[in-house]
């Protein structure tokens, strides 16, 4: 053997591809991490992972119930209010409540960290990769809502994984980022609580975006969130344009976020492993 | 061509970060002026070591004295601050009985967990139940298990991964006394085959019978390192 398998002074990194077989067993660890996750969360509880959809369809109910009367006329497309409000909900849901969910996973896998030779990268990607089922699973209600509306589903849905797993990786990323904070300074998880709450008013959840001035829009659409939106109703609902814009900036948001977010985490790595 | 060394520990030094006598708050970080909101504390100095593979090593010290830290930034749990950690070989860490698994999880997803966390994607399910005597209680949640039954799987995990390196925290006093004679038994097997053993104890009878080479670390520094019998008598008569 001429090589070291561990050597502090080599730099810290997430994918241990230099290592043979390392790609293989950080997959296969990764699927056994999102079957327990899965397990943890859903299979338990009576109602399972319809659990899930409980929040965002009230969320959905209750404001089409008070913003029906204002909003509705703004929509010239034909697409209905209360779809139009639960595809929005179900987005938010997944991204905004998906970074509070994984990083409160992150900090309490701390003592894995500490003990075992886990990831937090993997930990937070696998939370990512399950929230991703209340998408999925959310498209049930959206299309029931929709066809008692008189919509059809749209032809692009089978493009959703593919905005799920865009999803999955700005989850992870901005994850991370919350992690080395929360871990600092304790009281950050309220931060990233009200953030959360913000953004999704910042995003065009309950009104369109027609109902709101110029000004107004022009900050919405730097908000990463709105595209994510904007793509889901494309691919289910048919709704809107979800231009090539949309894509490159939530693809783009997304890469950054996550490429920003294990930066972060190797860079600050050495001081976060002794505050856990 | 010349055989490296399995553990080898040059000029280490580790630091704790502790918030200070402050809670761990927003509003104690922007009521900073010059003073720095963590303490930095010094536990492991200037360590240099090196094990050979193969080798069993018994690591002993007073409460505190910085063991059960320099294990872990043997398994590359810690990262040094300073210094230089080179490790050869399939480490496997025993620090604390129990870590990684889920108490709402089965004892065969548990070991199925834990086995991948510790890098074995193919383990034997069955032979580890079998050896933790947990055969029958595969299917039931490890939150109705109690600590002994806790330890051995997690025992049986550990060793099951055929480790070239062994890293033990002072897991051998939990459990009963056939626990501890059947792990004592497994861990005398892997000592005398190629597997370099590191054992953290306050037992110092066990470490005498089963080392090699004890090392006697007071406040993160190597006091003392040799022979069992002549560190122990430096130990005691300190």
């Amino acid at each position: 053997m001429t090589n070291f398998t561990y050597d502090s002074s080599r730099p810290r990194r997430t994918f241990i591809l230099k290592r043979p077989g390392g790609f293989i067993l950080e997959y296969r660890l990764l699927r056994v991490l999102v079957l327990k996750d899965f397990a943890t969360r859903y299979q338990r509880s009576i109602v399972g992972i319809w659990w899930a959809l409980i929040n965002p369809t009230l969320s959905a109910v209750v404001l089409f119930f008070v913003f029906h009367s204002t909003y509705s006329g703004k929509f010239s497309s034909g697409i209905s209010f209360g779809p139009y409000i639960l595809s929005g909900t179900l987005v938010l849901s997944f991204l905004a409540t998906g970074i509070v969910t994984t990083t409160q996973n992150l900090v309490s896998s701390a003592t894995i960290f500490t003990r075992l030779p886990a990831r937090p990268e993997i930990f937070a990607l696998s939370s990512a990769i399950v929230l991703t089922l209340n998408i999925f699973m959310g498209i049930i209600p959206l299309a029931v809502w929709n066809f008692i509306q008189g919509g059809t589903l749209s032809p692009f849905i089978f493009f959703v994984p593919v905005e799920a797993l865009l999803g999955c990786i700005f989850i992870t990323g901005l994850a991370l980022i919350c992690f080395v904070a929360v871990v600092r300074i304790g009281d950050v998880i309220n931060v990233i609580n009200i953030a959360a709450t913000l953004a999704t008013y910042l995003t065009p959840v309950f009104y369109p975006m027609n109902a709101i001035s110029a000004r107004a829009q022009l900050f919405l659409n730097l908000n990463p969130l709105t595209h994510f939106v904007n793509i889901f109703r494309k691919l289910t609902l048919n709704y809107g344009e979800a231009r090539w814009y949309d894509w490159l900036y939530c693809s783009g948001s997304s890469v950054l976020v996550f490429i920003i977010g294990l930066y972060i985490l190797n860079r600050t790595w050495k001081q976060t492993v002794t505050l856990l | 061509m010349k055989t490296l060394p399995a553990i080898k520990l040059e000029d280490v030094c580790f630091d704790y970060h502790r918030v200070g006598n402050r809670k761990q708050s927003l509003k104690n970080l922007m009521s900073l002026r010059n003073e720095s909101f963590y303490l930095k504390k010094r536990v492991i100095s200037d360590v240099n070591l090196q094990i050979q593979s193969g080798e069993n090593v018994g690591l002993i010290g007073k409460n505190g004295s910085g063991k059960s830290t320099l294990l872990r930034i043997m398994a590359g749990l810690y990262p040094p601050f300073e210094g230089r950690v080179q490790v050869n070989g399939r480490i496997s860490p025993l620090m604390d009985l129990g870590a990684g698994f889920h108490p709402e999880l089965s004892a065969k997803d548990n070991v199925r967990l834990n086995s991948h966390l510790l890098g074995n994607i193919n383990p034997e399910i069955p032979e580890i139940l079998e050896w933790a005597n947990l055969s029958g209680e595969s299917n039931n949640p490890i939150r109705t298990f109690s600590s002994g039954m806790i330890a051995r799987l997690a025992f049986s995990i550990a060793t099951s991964i055929n480790p070239e390196i062994l890293l033990v925290d002072e897991v051998l006093s939990v459990g009963d006394e056939d626990f501890r004679k059947k792990s004592l038994k497994r861990m005398r097997d892997l000592m005398a085959s190629d597997c370099t053993v590191v054992l953290v104890s306050h037992d110092l009878k066990l470490l005498e019978t089963e080392c090699s080479r004890i090392v006697w670390l007071e406040k993160g520094e190597i006091v003392m390192q040799g022979e069992p019998k002549k560190v122990l008598s430096g130990y005691l008569g300190d």
